[in-house]
């Protein structure tokens, strides 16, 4: 029987994920975050997927659908944060939105888990992040991925490495291990060898 | 650790979540669009 690990993917590698092979005229060159999505394909790991990834993957495409009407109104990109409150999303967008949460939720080694109830100190936790310089959204995967034993924490977010790393080795954040995709993505093939 | 469903805001739409594994697909796969039953 096989072991499982738990690892966590960074929204922004699910954004990557999504464009290439979920939305018309975007493909390229496969970039790291869709070979290493492909290569966790019966692969050792097993992806926590929280309520909050699926929001923020939602809302980066609800802001790609919006910002396409703004421009189209006439405004700047500029003026987009200000005028997003006036535009909505029509059901065929939200429609493609679910497509693709669902599409990445049905992968077979993926685990959509949902936090049933915030307790006083899994607020402070978070809190204590967010005073740490560390987005709102950032800390909540972060929060989630201590929940849920993962190992690796899979981002390209220097910035976040740098910051939660130093929370790490005071024990603030239990062990957890921030990781490039690349590098990420060697270890997933030298264990699939 | 699953729940039945899983609520995304962004659509206002409810996802099913597998609360087994079978041989139809594994703990924890969103399972499409979850809807109240009609009464």
């Amino acid at each position: 029987m096989t072991d499982y690990t738990n690892i966590f993917l960074d929204t922004h590698l699910w954004i990557d994920y999504a464009w290439y092979n979920y939305m018309e005229k975007v493909k390229g060159p496969k970039r790291t975050a869709v070979k290493l999505i492909e290569k966790l394909e019966n692969s050792a790991y097993f992806v926590i997927f929280s309520q909050f990834s699926i929001i923020e993957i939602s809302n980066h495409f609800a802001d790609w659908f919006l910002l396409k009407k703004v421009i189209k109104s006439g405004f700047s990109y500029r003026e987009f944060r200000v005028q997003r409150k006036n535009y909505s999303l029509t059901q065929k967008e939200k429609n493609r939105i679910d497509e693709i949460i669902e599409n990445i939720g049905s992968k077979n080694f993926v685990d959509t888990v949902t936090i049933k109830a915030l307790k006083s100190e899994d607020l402070d936790f978070i809190f204590t992040l967010v005073n740490n310089q560390i987005e709102f959204f950032d800390a909540l995967h972060i929060f989630t991925a201590s929940k849920y034993d993962v190992k690796y924490f899979v981002t390209s977010d220097t910035e976040l490495r740098g910051r939660v790393q130093p929370l790490i080795n005071k024990g603030i954040v239990p062990k957890l291990k921030l990781i490039k995709p690349n590098n990420f993505l060697k270890i997933v093939e030298t264990s699939k060898n | 650790m699953a729940k039945k469903r899983i609520y995304n805001p962004v659509t206002g739409t409810y996802y099913k979540i597998r609360e087994r594994t079978t041989k139809y697909g594994r703990k924890g796969q969103i399972a499409g669009k979850w809807k109240p039953k009609k009464k």
